[in-house]
C-alpha cells in the first residue's frame, strides 16, 4: 500500500502512527530522546515525547486516495501556487528560489 | 484619492487610549513557554491569571487525555500542561490574546481570516528564527512581532472604518498593495501606524522597528528582526496559510534573504521542506483553536 507523509503537532499524534523520519528532542543543548524512522508510536513513547517537550513529528499514513484523486489534488495545489505567485517577478533570484521550494514542498 | 483622511502620530496615540493595551500577562506566558529554564510553577502562575487561557488548557488536556490515555477528568493546570505540552500553550496564548483583544476593544466586526493571518505569521516568523538559529530572545520577539505586525490595520478598521473600506476597494481596483493605497489615502501606511502603537504600549524598540519596515525592509535588513518579519509574512502567504483566499506574493527582499542566510537554490532542500512542514503543522493546529 502507498503511504502519504505529513507533519503533525504532538497533540495530533496517536499510538499506532509511524514516524517518517527520526525524531529527536534537545533540551539545554543536550540530545535526550531519539526515535528512529519507522518507529510505531505507542502510549509509552507518546508519554516520553510529551515529557521531553517534543512539538512536531513527520509521520507516514496509509494513502487512501485513488491515483486519479491524487493527480487532481496535485494539479489543484500547483494551480493555487501559480495564483499566489501570479504577480511575482520570477526573474528575481530570491523570488524564483522561494517559488521553487514551495512547489517542491507541495509535491512531497 | 487625496489626503483628506490624513493621519498623524498624535491622533493615532490619542485614539489608541480607547484600546486596551497588549496584555502584559501574554508576554509573560510566551516568555515562560519559550524559556527552557523556566519551571512549571512559573508558567502555571501566569496561566492562572488568565481564566480564558486556563479554561482552554484544561479543555484541550481533557480531550487529549480521553483520546490517547483513558485518563479521568483533569482538573489541575500542572497535569494539563504536562499532558498537552508547552507548544500547545503557546499557540493557545496567541489565539486567546488576539481574539480576546478584539472582543474587548472593537466595535466593528473584523473578519476571522485577519486573526488567522496574524497567528500564522507569528508561528512562521518564529519557526524561521529557530531554523536560522537565532537567539531565544529573538525567537520570542519574532513571535510577538508576527502577532502584532498588522495592528495598524486594526486601528484603521476601528477608527477609520468607512475610509478604510474605500482604501481596500481602491487597492483592489488599481491592483496595488494595500500599503500603497493606505499611503495614498492617509499619508501613512498600517506598518507605520502599528509601530506608533507598539511604541506607545512600551514594547521593545526592535519589535516596533520590525513592524514599521515589514513590507519594505530596504536598508533596514541589518536588523535581523526586520528581515525575519518580512520573510515570515512572505512565507506565510507563499504557503497559503491564514485562511484567506487572497494570499499573494509579489515581493521578497533579497537583502532580507541574505541577512538570514537563505540561499535556497533550485534543488530540493530537506531543511526547508522540514521548515515548511513544521510551519504548516503549527499554523493548521493554531487555526483549529479558533473554533
Amino acid at each position: 500500500m502507498n503511504k502519504r507523509p505529513r507533519y503533525i503537532t504532538l497533540i495530533e499524534a496517536e499510538a499506532g502512527m509511524e514516524l517518517a523520519a527520526p525524531l529527536s528532542t534537545i533540551s539545554h543543548g543536550i540530545l535526550n530522546l531519539t526515535l528512529p524512522a519507522g518507529h510505531i508510536l505507542t502510549h509509552n513513547s507518546l508519554q516520553q515525547l510529551y515529557a521531553h517537550k517534543a512539538e512536531f513529528m513527520f509521520i507516514v499514513e496509509p494513502e487512501d486516495r485513488a491515483s486519479e484523486q491524487i493527480a487532481i489534488e496535485a494539479a489543484e495545489t500547483a494551480h493555487r501556487v501559480m495564483e499566489i505567485f501570479a504577480g511575482a517577478d520570477l526573474s528575481d533570484p530570491a523570488m524564483a528560489t522561494l517559488f521553487n521550494q514551495i512547489l517542491i514542498f507541495h509535491s512531497k | 484619492m487625496n489626503l483628506a483622511h490624513s493621519i498623524c502620530q498624535d491622533e493615532v496615540i490619542r485614539l489608541c487610549q480607547q484600546l486596551p493595551s497588549f496584555p502584559l500577562i501574554i508576554s509573560k506566558i510566551l516568555s515562560a513557554v519559550n524559556d527552557t529554564d523556566a519551571n512549571l510553577n512559573e508558567l502555571v502562575s501566569y496561566i492562572e491569571q488568565d481564566p480564558v487561557i486556563a479554561a482552554r488548557v484544561l479543555s484541550l488536556a481533557n480531550r487529549a487525555g480521553s483520546r490517547t490515555r483513558n485518563l479521568s477528568e483533569i482538573m489541575d493546570l500542572y497535569t494539563a500542561i504536562s499532558l498537552i505540552g508547552v507548544g500547545n500553550i503557546r499557540e493557545m496564548t496567541l489565539v486567546s490574546s488576539i481574539t480576546g483583544f478584539a472582543a474587548d476593544s472593537l466595535s466593528v466586526q473584523i473578519p476571522e481570516r485577519f486573526w488567522r493571518h496574524c497567528v500564522a505569521v507569528s508561528v512562521c516568523t518564529q519557526e524561521l528564527a529557530r531554523q536560522i538559529d537565532m537567539s531565544r530572545i529573538t525567537s520570542e520577539a519574532a513571535l510577538v512581532a508576527g502577532l502584532l505586525h498588522d495592528i495598524g490595520k486594526l486601528w484603521l478598521y476601528s477608527f477609520r472604518p468607512e475610509a478604510y473600506q474605500e482604501v481596500w476597494l481602491e487597492a483592489r481596483r488599481r491592483q496595488v498593495g494595500i500599503e500603497d493605497a493606505e499611503q495614498a489615502a492617509f499619508g501613512v501606511d498600517h506598518a507605520v501606524i502599528g509601530a506608533w502603537i507598539t511604541q506607545y504600549w512600551g514594547l521593545p524598540d526592535s519589535i516596533s522597528h520590525a513592524i514599521k519596515h515589514h513590507h519594505a525592509p530596504g536598508l533596514h535588513c541589518s536588523d535581523p528582526l526586520v528581515a525575519l518579519l518580512h520573510v515570515g509574512e512572505v512565507m506565510t502567504n507563499a504557503l497559503d496559510l491564514g485562511g484567506a483566499q487572497g494570499s499573494r506574493v509579489t515581493f521578497i527582499s533579497t537583502g532580507a534573504c541574505e541577512k538570514l542566510g537563505l540561499i535556497w537554490g533550485c534543488e530540493a532542500r530537506p531543511d526547508f521542506i522540514s521548515l515548511f512542514g513544521r510551519i504548516t503543522a503549527r499554523a493548521h493546529h493554531a487555526s483549529m483553536l479558533f473554533s
